[in-house]
């Protein structure tokens, strides 16, 4: 047996070296560990919304409210819900909608961020395949799994596969640049923040006239026939959750500057947003009819740097106990 | 629960330390085994626990009446056997495949008939512990075993959880003995143990899927209409992927078992530096292809008789060893190819005999690289979608169409890696590794170990399913 663990500590002792060495050269150049998403980490925050002491705040959305909301001053401000983050970076919201209304264990309130376009054929699936691998896939195995890798990714720069071996070579054969500064991230509750001062907010809104030019100066919009179906499905979703005690807001977060622009041009709110909201049994608001919200800072038109997440998160929660829709503690 | 997760570490790390503590008896032992087996697999799915549970425990009471019956009785117990085991896996695994291709034939003669949907979920392992499961039955009609009386060490020999899922397939014979006398892991054993667990883990994590995965995928998806050089470059990126997919899995398991004082059977010996297809069969998936030969092929009439019979029984092995893998007719066609080329092989015998002799081993190296090159085009029906797929990519690898081929960096890569692969099977075609890794020094150890180590931690990215664990 001594062959063995003299083995171990020479196998220990040295990849512990190596190892320790390639991690100081990434974070010499600058690069600091990340906690990256997946579907198994959105899928142990879809585990949680069955809280019975207090009621399930579930945030639903993209990358607007993925990186804006403030867990602690949720906390804070809403003593008697526990918030859950189940946005997701670049995808409309609908698909996780429809999946908690037909849980039937669910019966929290639901803040589900989402435009007129979300509507659309395209955005009601959008979510679907992750609603899939939480039901089909997601397992306890991979839960603890998730969980541990989210503290390696929290602790190491080794656990980013950008500076995997592979990813090493092929990047040293392709004489290809550094992997990007990061410069958005998750906390362990799944809650996104973006540093502008890292990230150049002048790159979306560059992107975004260069898709508008593309399409001539106006983006084609949806035939409001092949649009209105899918607002009327959603009432049976939100009708479902609040018949067993629940409720859903729609909120349309703000946007600023070209982007708002070309939304209005693209889904102009009294042609689409408002006949929604006229018919919805959702309770709905819109950011652009909340001051604080419609002039808060959003860098590159769309979202809240990361100083700002709790400013902004106390004005959503003003607006929503303003209209009564979230309880306001005594 | 997967070897490559590290939910995995903490619950291996948690069982041996539970295992090992000194002055717990045989018997408590097993049932540690046992409890933690099932919570491997029920960690996956844990309904499906209770059909690994059932089937086991039909299997050991249907053995246990064989046992004791005599003559017709005997059969008919055996039967009792087949159709519960076949009739699960028919149902879990073919279900879908059947209906479909019944809907299918009715369809050709004018009858619309429009079947209910199953959906039905594919319990994981289900092929290998129902064929494990099966050889004991039929081990015990033969009375080459006696039915095992312990319920628990019946379920243990089934669901032990190193090989629970993707195999090996154990055969009774060589694991009861080790339920009758205490394990314990030895020098010797930890050695094996950890270095196999290790390499198989870096088979797996570096290799499969960072490494060739990328590019299989890549060349095998939908969308993909591939020239001819990544034609090939995603077969062989494929034939790293599979080998080192599922022969990581079987290593890992040997390694985990091993760390318990448990030894499994070897599942490949080098199967890329076979020099033919029988011996190839000798070397992928050692544990299938022996149980297909002596529970199947022999069986059938084996080569008992003539060449006419010997060609079609294996023709039917392959075929229905082709079927085992997946519910698909590509699958069927890559095991027909096998049994097509063992058929072939057999025809050749003589005239490759006088060849080798000839040519000694550059004949030998020869013979390798053309097997190599079957395998590899026979790996595309195995990963293909469809047909069609297959064909396509079948015709880009042997009739290029003329224009500008273009491999990216990638595919370089997989093939260098795949080059090296083929090179280190060729090198260690004879080579014992158990008894190759017990001779080497603590120093010699702790270097290949630390280097296991540093490609595993260093190679974070996706973590895929492992391939076998859909058959």
């Amino acid at each position: 047996m001594r062959r063995v663990l003299t083995a171990a500590v020479i196998a220990l002792v040295l990849s512990s070296l190596v190892l320790s060495g390639v991690a100081k050269y990434w974070r010499g150049r600058g690069y600091a560990p990340v906690i990256m998403d997946s579907p198994d980490f959105w899928s142990i925050q879809r585990a949680n919304v069955y809280a019975r002491d207090k009621t399930p705040l579930v945030f639903l959305g993209a990358s607007r409210t993925l990186y804006a909301i403030d867990r602690d001053t949720v906390i804070s401000r809403l003593p008697g819900y526990t918030p859950v983050m189940l946005a997701r970076d670049g995808e409309y919201p609908l698909a996780t909608l429809r999946d908690l209304a037909e849980d039937e264990d669910f019966r929290g309130t639901v803040v589900c961020d989402l435009d007129a376009i979300a509507f659309s054929e395209p955005g009601l699936v959008m979510q679907q395949a992750q609603v899939d691998y939480f039901h089909q896939q997601f397992t306890p195995s991979r839960s603890l799994h998730r969980r541990l890798l989210s503290h390696w990714q929290r602790w190491s720069v080794l656990a980013r596969p950008d500076f995997s071996l592979t990813r090493s070579v092929l990047r040293s054969w392709k004489a290809e640049p550094e992997p990007f500064h990061p410069f958005q991230w998750l906390s362990l509750r799944r809650y996104g923040s973006i540093d502008f001062t890292v990230g150049d907010p002048e790159v979306p809104k560059q992107d975004l006239i260069r898709e508008v030019e593309s399409h001539n100066g106006h983006l084609p919009r949806f035939p409001f026939d092949e649009w209105w179906p899918q607002v009327e499905a959603s009432h049976a979703w939100v009708n479902a959750i609040q018949a067993r005690g629940g409720e859903v807001i729609f909120y349309a977060s703000p946007t600023s500057g070209f982007r708002r622009e070309v939304f209005e041009d693209w889904a102009p709110r009294a042609e689409y947003w408002d006949k929604m909201a006229a018919v919805s049994p959702a309770k709905v608001v819109n950011a652009l009819d909340v001051p604080a919200l419609r002039d808060f800072p959003l860098p590159d038109d769309s979202h809240v740097d990361f100083r700002q997440k709790p400013a902004y998160t106390h004005a959503l929660i003003d607006a929503l106990q303003a209209r009564g829709w979230l309880q306001t503690p005594h | 629960m997967t070897f490559d997760s590290l939910t995995f570490v903490v619950f291996l790390l948690g069982l041996l330390g539970l295992y090992h503590v000194p002055g717990m008896s045989w018997q408590v032992r097993k049932w540690l085994l046992l409890l933690a087996s099932w919570i491997f697999y029920g960690a996956w799915n844990p309904p499906f626990l209770l059909l690994l549970v059932g089937s086991a425990t039909l299997d050991w009471w249907l053995a246990q009446r064989m046992d004791a019956a005599l003559g017709r009785a005997r059969r008919v117990w055996l039967w009792a056997s087949l159709i519960s085991n076949l009739g699960v896996l028919a149902f879990f695994k073919y279900g879908d495949f059947l209906r479909d291709n019944a809907q299918w034939l009715l369809a050709q003669i004018g009858i619309d008939w429009q079947p209910a949907e199953f959906d039905i979920l594919l319990p994981v392992g289900i092929s290998f512990y129902t064929f494990q499961s099966l050889s004991y039955c039929i081990d015990v009609y033969r009375r080459e075993v006696v039915a095992q009386r312990s319920w628990r060490d019946y379920q243990l020999f089934v669901g032990f959880f190193p090989q629970l899922v993707a195999g090996p397939i154990v055969r009774y014979h060589d694991f009861a003995p080790q339920l009758e006398t205490p394990r314990r892991a030895g020098a010797n054993a930890w050695v094996v143990g950890i270095s196999l667990l290790l390499l198989g883990l870096m088979e797996k994590i570096l290799l499969a899927d960072s490494v060739f995965a990328p590019v299989a995928d890549a060349v095998f998806a939908a969308a993909a209409k591939p020239d001819s050089a990544m034609a090939w470059a995603g077969a062989l990126a494929f034939s790293g992927q599979i080998f080192c997919d599922f022969a990581g899995y079987s290593t890992a398991a040997i390694g985990t078992a091993a760390l318990f004082g448990f030894w499994l059977p070897d599942n490949f010996r080098s199967p890329y530096a076979a020099t033919g297809f029988s011996d190839f069969w000798r070397r992928w998936h050692i544990s299938l292809s022996s149980w297909l030969r002596d529970y199947l092929y022999i069986p059938l009439g084996g080569n008992r008789g003539g060449r006419l019979f010997t060609l079609r029984n294996l023709l039917l092995t392959m075929l229905l060893g082709g079927l085992w893998h997946g519910a698909a007719w590509t699958f069927v066609a890559w095991g027909g190819f096998h049994g097509l080329m063992l058929a072939l092989e057999r025809l050749a015998q003589p005239l490759i005999t006088r060849i080798s002799a000839l040519l000694g081993g550059v004949g030998r190296l020869i013979g390798g690289l053309l097997t190599l090159l079957a395998v590899v085009l026979a790996w595309v029906w195995f990963r293909a979608t469809d047909f069609s797929q297959a064909a396509h990519l079948h015709q880009q690898m042997l009739w290029p169409e003329a224009g500008e081929l273009g491999l990216s960096v990638e595919a370089k890569l997989a093939i260098l890696v795949f080059a090296l692969l083929w090179l280190a099977h060729w090198l260690s075609r004879n080579l014992a590794l158990r008894q190759w890794l017990q001779a080497r020094s603590a120093l010699s150890l702790g270097l290949i170990w630390s280097l296991l180590i540093i490609l595993i931690v260093w190679s974070p990215g996706t973590s895929r399913a492992f391939i076998y664990f859909q058959f």
